[in-house]
């Protein structure tokens, strides 16, 4: 699931997949911005089902950072 | 006695912001960035010496021109709108003087955001079928986009300006639509212009979004109660011809599109040339299908409007042609 999701959040982002490893920096991508903030919320639903603290979405730096808002019920791979 | 649908008439603002002016004042965002993000090519927009009132008065007139009503038969004024020109008097009270309407009629002001159309509905059906008005004359009026600050690039790309008249009259053959509602009042600050009404500080008020938290909101409202209303009216996706939600933005859209399992040719957006056009947006959408044809006459319509307040509602309608 973590593989589809992450392949949806790169389109976001506009950057190959295997970019996205955990200590991939989002604050550097001109893409993570409102709207794809938002939009994260979006494959979060659609892919684990899960509703996260949007304070802390907004305040995550890394991909690493993001992953961490589903819980450790989700094994981040790379 | 239930009631109808009898005509649906917009007006938008002359002026509107289009993609390019949008990249001139953000380089950082190309028109293709901010198509692909919104949707969106033009948002109309007030001038600044251009109000709720103003373009309500000019929808009310355009319609009375191209509908052969007289202003006499109207009973009731109901306008929805959240930037009204005044706390008081309401903006229907303007109108009502403004447009000619007999002073005998009822005039009142709803504010509930995006919500604000099926809200109206409900009014105006409300007064039809309890017998306290004939023909409900429902206007939104919405200038969100003049309260947005320049640089709030954002809700700039989102934010569209317009006007709505619904003309709703008594149909004993129609039968009675179904409605749920919803309100949140814990969501207030996160959609709110700020520095408006009684808490106003002398500075100038501006739209403020916590666009994450909305959609949080939208994900959990909006399924619940769509499953709420076609439970209450005891029909499955299957029974509903049209799909009409307020156009809040194309990738939420497509989303609830999505999440809630309707065919994709059911959905209707069209959202390109207006922008998210607050409370207008659903009767701007049932205009444009109807005069495109993609309405049949007799259809089932499913509206759901969401926003501000936290405020939600759906309803749904039989369609009667124009």
């Amino acid at each position: 699931m973590e593989t589809t999701f992450k392949k949806e959040f790169a389109q976001l982002l506009h950057v190959p997949v295997q970019n996205l490893t955990p200590d991939y920096n989002l604050t550097r991508n001109a893409e993570w911005d409102s709207f794809t903030i938002m939009y994260t919320i979006g494959l979060f639903d659609k892919f684990f089902q899960k509703k996260v603290n949007t304070n802390k979405l907004v305040t995550c730096k890394s991909y690493g950072d993001l992953l961490k808002l589903l819980g450790n019920e989700y094994v981040i791979k790379n | 006695m239930s009631s109808k649908i009898e005509m649906i008439h917009y007006v938008i603002p002359e002026h509107a912001i289009t993609n390019s002016d949008l990249n001139q004042r953000f380089p950082e965002w190309s028109k293709e960035k901010i198509f692909k993000k919104t949707g969106i090519k033009n948002r109309p927009v007030c001038a600044k010496n251009e109000y709720a009132s103003d373009l309500a008065i000019k929808a009310v007139e355009e319609f009375f021109l191209n509908y052969p009503i007289n202003k006499k038969a109207i009973d009731y004024l109901v306008l929805c709108g959240q930037n009204h020109d005044y706390l008081t008097p309401s903006t229907a009270c303007i109108v009502q003087q403004c447009v000619g309407l007999p002073k005998k009629i009822g005039a009142i002001d709803i504010n509930v955001g995006c919500s604000g159309y099926i809200y109206g509905l409900s009014v105006a059906h409300g007064l039809i079928q309890g017998g306290m008005a004939r023909h409900v004359l429902l206007v939104t009026a919405t200038t969100m986009a003049k309260c947005v600050s320049p640089n709030d690039k954002g809700l700039m790309c989102l934010l569209g300006d317009a006007a709505t008249v619904t003309l709703m009259v008594p149909d004993s053959a129609s039968t009675l639509p179904q409605f749920v509602f919803g309100t949140d009042g814990s969501g207030a600050r996160e959609l709110i212009i700020t520095n408006s009404g009684m808490h106003s500080n002398g500075s100038k008020p501006y739209l403020y979004m916590n666009g994450p938290s909305v959609f949080n909101f939208i994900l959990e409202a909006v399924p619940e109660s769509f499953q709420q209303l076609l439970a209450k009216a005891n029909y499955t996706i299957n029974d509903i011809d049209h799909f009409i939600f307020h156009q809040a933005n194309n990738y939420i859209l497509s989303h609830l599109r999505e999440k809630l399992g309707i065919p994709k040719s059911k959905f209707l957006i069209d959202m390109e040339n207006f922008g998210n056009t607050s409370s207008s947006s659903i009767p701007i959408l049932i205009k444009r299908a109807s005069e495109k044809k993609q309405l049949k006459p007799n259809s089932k319509l499913l509206m759901m409007g969401f926003g501000g307040g936290y405020s939600w509602g759906g309803v749904i309608w039989n369609w009667k042609k124009e």
